[in-house]
């Protein structure tokens, strides 16, 4: 099913169980490389996936994304889409992958979204498609893209924050997919507002607590 | 033992000089490179028939045969043999048993991950990996727990084994590089624990995913060896990035 054109699910080969599967390298790098292709080949962009940079991206992701997991049950589906997020962080801080407009194509118009910007939004493509794709293989509702990703003052607006702070990418990348962004923490997925309300009115369960009150000290 | 020992320092010493032959056929071109390469094949040959000739008087050059490599895997290779050499330590009797299974094993293991690392050439003194399977003999009895690889990379860093490499032209901050016998140490001791975690792995996998991993956070893994327990901190560390390799 493909919602919107960002969302690029016929372009990226189906495997299950993707949400385990790609915390692990050798899985990681292999569809990140093959969907970065597919997915630029149809803009006619041609893109690169810097192996080395996409191996330190996907340590710093999976590290940062382990150690907050005991907040997944809190409210798994906002934890799913924070790691949907956090990837589109580091992979915009590492420069893991690098697009030149491969010719005449209408989107090299530096009007359009890709063509402003092609690495982000190639990224943002295979992240927000690989949400999509454990969403549905969790078993719960996709999310709607913004129509903000069409406004090329968003993407303007994110670049701009995202080279001063790639952290910023994650609450761009929520507003994109429909949720409320933590714009001041982040990389703490308990100051997420979806896990943060749960965590402080009736979903909070004692490890969750104590889990925020290590957190506090 | 002592036949063992005279055998692996001659063969060290021929590895030396097939280093250096090697080094200086790259260097040099045209007569004097191709002279040195004809060298090199004849170390090449004389640390084989020093194999032979060692063997025909029936010196232990393998490793115990019974539990050592056996073919538990379905990708049976050079590696996987090394990794389940390492694996049936635990079963060895006696400390020339330990240290033949240990030399042989971590050497190879050290041949491939320098290899995987993109070093080609490289003197690896396969009596310093042995001292350091006595030091990790002469501590407790070896399990095939991340614990025993931490304590074997430990003690290969202080033998030091890989004398010499030939910088291979990439980045010098490499950390293979740099610290090489750091370095593969800890692919090696990261690599048997993904090894241990996923059986079912093939052997080339694992070392492969280690060195990625150590080269890709290589401040991570050196900061273990800063802690007052190195040891501990290196093994959790082991745990932790086994969960996300091969």
């Amino acid at each position: 099913m493909v919602r919107e054109n960002i969302v690029a699910r016929d372009l990226i080969t189906p495997v299950g169980d993707l949400v385990h599967r790609v915390r692990h390298l050798g899985f990681f790098e292999d569809h990140l490389a093959s969907g970065i292709r597919s997915i630029s080949a149809q803009y006619g962009i041609h893109a690169q996936v810097d192996d080395a940079a996409a191996q330190k991206a996907f340590f710093s992701w999976i590290r940062l994304l382990n150690a907050q997991r005991e907040l997944a049950d809190t409210n798994r589906r906002d934890y799913i889409a924070f790691g949907g997020g956090l990837l589109l962080t580091k992979l915009l801080e590492h420069r893991v992958i690098s697009a030149q407009q491969s010719g005449n194509e209408a989107h090299a118009d530096r009007q359009s979204p890709i063509g402003f910007w092609p690495e982000g939004y190639l990224a943002v493509t295979y992240c927000m498609t690989v949400l999509d794709i454990v969403l549905e293989q969790e078993g719960f509702q996709s999310f709607t893209p913004s129509a903000a990703m069409k406004d090329l003052r968003q993407w303007w607006s994110m670049r701009e924050n995202c080279m001063e702070d790639p952290a910023l990418a994650l609450p761009f990348f929520d507003l994109m997919i429909g949720n409320q962004p933590n714009w001041n923490a982040p990389l703490f997925a308990d100051k997420r507002p979806a896990i943060h309300e749960r965590l402080t009115h009736s979903g909070a369960e004692g490890g969750d607590r104590a889990h925020l009150a290590r957190r506090d000290q | 033992m002592i036949d063992q020992d005279l055998k692996i320092l001659v063969k060290d010493i021929l590895r030396g000089a097939r280093f250096g032959m090697r080094q200086a056929s790259q260097l040099n071109s045209g007569v004097v490179g191709l002279i040195t390469q004809e060298m090199s094949h004849l170390a090449d040959d004389i640390a084989s028939k020093v194999d032979e000739g060692l063997r025909s008087f029936g010196t232990p050059f393998s490793p115990p045969s019974s539990g050592f490599r056996s073919a538990s895997r379905d990708n049976y290779d050079r590696l996987g043999a090394a990794v389940d050499a390492i694996k049936d330590l635990a079963a060895a009797s006696d400390e020339d048993l330990f240290v033949s299974g240990f030399g042989e094993a971590y050497y190879a293991l050290i041949k491939s991950v320098l290899n995987e690392a993109g070093i080609q050439n490289a003197f690896i003194s396969q009596q310093s990996v042995r001292e350091a399977g006595r030091a990790v003999w002469a501590k407790e009895h070896y399990h095939f727990e991340p614990q025993d690889f931490s304590q074997s990379a430990l003690a290969l860093m202080n033998a030091s084994p890989i004398r010499n490499i030939d910088p291979p032209k990439q980045d010098s901050a490499d950390p293979f590089i740099r610290h090489p016998n750091q370095s593969s140490a800890l692919a090696i001791g990261l690599a048997l624990t993904v090894a241990r975690h996923y059986p079912e792995s093939n052997a080339d996998t694992c070392v492969a995913s280690a060195v990625k991993a150590v080269r890709a956070v290589p401040e991570l893994f050196e900061n273990t060896l800063k802690q007052a327990t190195p040891e501990a901190e290196m093994t959790k560390l082991f745990e932790e990035f086994s969960q996300f390799l091969p």
